[in-house]
């Protein structure tokens, strides 16, 4: 009896499984009788999908995480408006719609309106493109970066592991905010030469934003903010991928691979890496969270996206002039967005690391097996 | 002692390279810039090309980059650089003081110190609210109490601290005025260079006391991420003490409850204190985001101010000083370490 | 043998352990007498339940442990008191002033952080011993002297990393002696500690009981020690008392068939056998104890009877305890 059918499972569990058997067979697909080599491994994946699915953090850093990116994905296509649509050009009376108030059409913003006569639900879900785009980016640029210096540096040692240390060192010495405000301001200008001399890329961040090509010279600073994020982050995660590696390195499986004669590259690809996968995932999960604060922060201060261009930071920066007013919607509701989506990563990544742990597998194993009994 | 102070000396001299490390890659930066920031500081478009020659003289910018570098490192040592957007001279406008500030008024008080002053007060929310926060949550573990402080470390480090702000501000001000949000009264007379010690120091109570009234929920809105990091860090350790063997033999030999806590927070401290470190720098950072909110002239807005006019001498200034601070902070962590528990050796 | 006079009597005690895995049902109705000035051992195999009983006495039970029921008895000179009902404010006024510990580990159950000179201090002005705390550090010094602390005013500055295992351990002792109890709770005192060292601790002890005039109880898992340091002697099994009697009468004429199996597997220090055998079979799982007689699982005189009833604790011949159905038919 596979250990599929001994336990007692809810509705999120058979979901779970389901999700499992496609990623099985796809494997399975690629490389025949993978599934049957690695049924342990199977099995281990399908508690840590239960343990997760009996963490209350976890379900809701879930639905809060997929829902991020589904409004990421989806927002701009179901917008009821573009974020430039100004109709306060239409009409003054457009301006300052409080949520749920109704325009002089009789149309309802269901976020109200902004001093432009912007519709706030729009506003979000562009500005959620914004930010997804943004912390994908970083992360799929800037991971890679941070996994193979952790990995050289820890695999290493010596003399190498100590000049990478002493350049993370530099970066880590002063504020990770500071920093990337300098690269942000001076970057855009090369960034747009760039993308002049390249439609292709600037074509591809167009659509990937979801932008009107009137908007393109702004694309330079939005790139400019991704990059400098990339900048300020590779040292601290390749300090963690360090970590993770030295350990992993001190494994007896890794000492007979060196003593079977294989190479350096083979034993950091095949056995380490595999092995600091769940620290590594824990953290980047944890690290899309800061990615998309830092990035808001960036575009508060006025450094990033340029305003018409939605982004949650700015339209809080935007907004806030008329807070002292009394128009709050324009400032506190985006802000509540970034909130969620951020709580989101942290809560989810806090569950995975519980769930990662071979120790809440075991628990979460005995329990559904003794209601069995 | 002899120890302590070698250890101190060997430290101080690793900060060197660190230091020109971190000019050295803030320069490079500001060389990235291609425009030409002799035309920026002369004044734009219309600046008359004498006057742009005679910057370019002054602040070597014919010159190669590492003559420049130099250059600026020197005389950023004797203080003798002045910054082309405020005219001061940028130790001046960071720690000295200046007879005339940006806005035209002068200050006995560097834009360091007003920052220093904001970091220091969310220090005392970290450690007045988080520490008690995570002992509590520790004592009454997985009561209603305990998850509320977990939640709240999370919550904490998902805030965009803008919001925050915002919020407070809508909520103290916008509805109800308890608050001020102009303004910064300064004491007569500089002594420590905290304005709010000063004034005590000085008798001004008034003047204590509206600094206090200005910068209370700045210092929590910054200090917010901290504090329940602070909670949950002293939660874990303390817990881990508190199950330790002696405060067991501590039961046994029939201690106080006070006193067994004593014990077992001493204990927790290292951690603690490491991360606390970690907390001052991460506050100094959080500092030019505060300060834009709560519109407070610190060294924070100072650097974002230097770096959108491409004041790149300003800015190096600050960010030796912010590196400078940092380091230190890691530091003193380290001799804390020594000053808790006495195995540590250096 | 001479007239008892009991000191602290234990009655009936039960303790569990709520573990997410079940109830340990660790301590299963345990009941003995310590007679004032004498040294009283619970010897069993670890797990046997001896630490948590000697806890129990003051109510020092670790979470997620119990104390289901019982009775600790405890003889002052103006009266008997049930520790088990005391207040814990009161409690506290005993342990460590009237029932003092000494700790297995002397490295673990000295705070690291302050001189072993402050926690000695400590004790005395927590319990109102030493009115000042200036007065406590001196008589910290008479302390440390009196457990044979070499160089006691150096040493009493000195921090719990600075001195040896078994200079911890005096001072471990120093601290339960401070206050000049009545009886002291010994729990392994010696097992981390280098050979030669247990030697001189367990000397220390015995000549503290007789000077001092006090009751130790010794809690170990070493037959040797035991034949060497005790007076009487109890046999835990499974969270039972399951032997209890003199050590001349435990050890020449051993009843129980668990502590025959024991004294087979170490050398006897009283009488000689021809080799070692160890007790077949393991500790049993405390969760689900097998029913009966805790130990049938593993005896080879195993009855029915053994199987259904837990067998009583009686008197074979006067003083000598035995919980078998062997005897108690």
């Amino acid at each position: 009896m596979s250990a599929e059918e001994v336990y007692e499972k809810k509705l999120l569990d058979h979901l779970s499984d389901f999700f499992l058997k496609g990623i099985v067979k796809i494997i399975d697909s690629i490389r025949p009788g993978w599934s049957v080599r690695n049924k342990s491994k199977i099995d281990e994946w399908r508690l840590m999908f239960y343990a997760l699915n009996r963490s209350p953090t976890g379900i809701v850093g879930l639905i809060l995480v997929a829902s991020f990116i589904l409004i990421g994905i989806f927002g701009p296509l179901v917008a009821p408006y573009s974020y430039n649509d100004l109709l306060v050009f239409k009409n003054t009376h457009y301006r300052f719609i409080p949520p749920g108030g109704r325009g002089p059409g009789g149309e309802i913003f269901l976020l109200g309106t902004d001093d432009y006569g912007r519709d706030m639900l729009s506003l979000v879900l562009y500005g959620a493109r914004t930010s997804l785009v943004v912390a994908l980016l970083v992360i799929i640029l800037g991971a890679p970066i941070g996994i193979i210096l952790g990995l050289i540096s820890g695999y290493y040692g010596g003399k190498i592991d100590e000049l990478i240390m002493r350049i993370t060192d530099i970066f880590l010495a002063f504020p990770g905010l500071i920093l990337a405000i300098a690269f942000a301001a001076t970057l855009p200008d090369r960034i747009r030469g760039l993308l002049e001399t390249n439609p292709w890329l600037q074509n591809i961040m167009l659509s990937l934003f979801s932008l009107d090509p009137a908007d393109a010279p702004r694309l330079a600073n939005l790139l400019s903010v991704i990059i400098a994020i990339i900048i300020v982050w590779w040292p601290g995660y390749t300090r963690i991928v360090r970590g993770s590696t030295l350990s992993a390195r001190e494994n007896v499986y890794v000492e007979a691979a060196k003593a079977m004669g294989m190479g350096s590259w083979g034993i950091m690809i095949k056995h380490i890496f595999p092995n600091i996968l769940a620290p590594i995932l824990v953290i980047l999960t944890l690290d899309v969270g800061s990615v998309i604060l830092l990035e808001a922060g960036l575009s508060y201060l006025g450094i990033g996206a340029q305003p018409p261009i939605a982004d949650w930071g700015r339209i809080v920066y935007d907004g806030s002039r008329w807070l002292i007013r009394g128009y709050w919607w324009l400032s506190l509701l985006p802000g509540i967005f970034i909130l969620l989506t951020v709580l989101g990563f942290n809560l989810l990544g806090d569950a995975l690391r519980d769930v990662l742990d071979p120790k809440a597998r075991r628990s979460i194993e005995f329990k559904l097996k003794k209601k069995k009994r | 002692m002899a120890e302590l102070k070698r250890f101190i000396v060997r430290r101080l001299v690793t900060f060197i390279p660190t230091l020109i490390g971190v000019t050295l890659l803030v320069f490079i930066i500001a060389n990235l810039i291609p425009a030409d920031p002799a035309r920026a500081w002369a004044g734009g478009e219309k600046a008359s090309p004498e006057v742009i020659e005679r910057i370019r003289e002054e602040y070597h910018l014919n010159d190669p980059w590492y003559v420049q570098y130099v250059f600026l490192m020197k005389k950023l040592f004797t203080n003798d650089i002045v910054s082309p957007r405020t005219h001061n001279k940028i130790w001046d406008d960071l720690i000295f003081g200046t007879s005339q500030g940006v806005a035209g008024a002068g200050t006995k008080y560097g834009r360091f110190f007003i920052t220093l002053q904001l970091t220091l007060f969310a220090f005392l929310y970290i450690v007045f609210i988080g520490i008690p926060l995570g002992v509590l949550s520790a004592l009454k573990k997985d009561s209603p109490l305990d998850s509320a402080v977990r939640s709240l470390a999370l919550v904490g480090v998902s805030t965009p601290v803008f919001w925050l702000g915002y919020l407070l501000i809508y909520i103290f001000f916008v509805r109800f005025r308890v608050i001020e949000l102009a303004g910064f009264p300064e004491p007569t007379q500089r002594i420590t260079g905290i304005m709010v010690i000063d004034a005590l120091l000085l008798g001004e109570n008034d003047i204590a006391i509206q600094i206090i009234n200005r910068l209370a929920l700045p210092a929590f809105v910054l200090g917010f991420i901290g504090i329940g990091v602070i909670a949950r860090i002293t939660r874990n350790a303390f817990l881990e003490t508190w199950n330790a063997d002696y405060i067991e033999f501590g039961k046994a030999r029939g201690l106080r409850k006070s006193r067994l806590m004593r014990h077992a927070l001493k204990n927790a401290l290292v951690p603690i204190v490491t991360v606390l470190g970690l907390q001052f720098g991460g506050l100094l950072g959080g500092a030019p985001i505060t300060e834009t909110v709560f519109g407070i002239p610190g060294m924070g807005r100072y650097m974002i101010e230097a770096i959108r006019n491409f004041d790149y001498p300003a800015l190096i200034g600050g960010v030796l000083l912010f590196a400078l601070i940092y380091m230190l902070a890691n530091l003193i962590v380290d001799i804390t370490y020594a000053l808790i528990d006495p195995r540590v050796r250096y | 043998m001479e007239i008892c006079k009991p000191i602290l009597e234990v009655k009936d005690l039960y303790v569990n352990f709520y573990t997410y895995a079940g109830i340990v049902k660790a301590i299963d109705g345990v009941t003995f007498t310590v007679c004032e000035g004498e040294t009283f051992c619970l010897v069993g195999e670890t797990g046997c339940g001896k630490t948590v009983t000697s806890r129990a006495i003051t109510k020092l039970v670790p979470e997620p442990g119990r104390i289901e029921k019982g009775e600790i008895i405890y003889h002052t000179p103006y009266g008997k008191i049930n520790l088990l009902e005391l207040p814990e404010d009161k409690l506290r006024e005993i342990r460590g002033k009237e029932i003092a510990y000494i700790f297995q580990d002397p490295a673990a159950a000295l705070d690291p952080l302050y001189t072993i000179g402050y926690q000695i201090a400590e004790t005395m002005v927590e319990h109102k011993t030493v009115p000042k705390w200036k007065e406590a550090f001196i008589k910290a010094i008479d302390v440390l002297r009196s457990v044979l602390m070499p160089d006691p005013e150096k040493r009493v500055k000195a921090y719990p990393h600075e001195l040896s295992g078994g200079m911890k351990q005096r001072s471990v002792i120093g601290i339960g002696l401070s206050n000049q109890p009545r009886i002291i709770i010994a729990d392994e005192p010696t097992s981390y500690l280098d050979v030669t060292i247990q030697a001189q601790i367990m000397d220390l002890l015995r000549k503290l009981k007789n000077e001092k005039r006090l009751t130790i109880i010794l809690i170990t898992h070493n037959m040797g020690l035991v034949a060497e340091m005790c007076d009487r002697v109890a046999v835990m099994y499974a969270g039972n008392i399951v032997e209890l009697g003199t050590v001349e009468q435990v050890f020449k004429n051993p009843l129980h068939p668990y502590t025959k199996g024991l004294l087979r597997a170490v050398p006897n220090p009283l009488t000689k056998i021809e080799r070692l055998e160890a007790i077949p079979g393991t500790v049993p799982n405390l969760i689900y104890p097998p029913p009966g007689c805790r130990f049938h699982p593993r005896c080879s005189y195993t009855m029915d009877i053994c199987k259904r009833e837990k067998p009583r604790l009686v008197e074979i011949e006067p003083g000598h305890h035995v919980a078998c159905w062997l005897y108690s038919r």
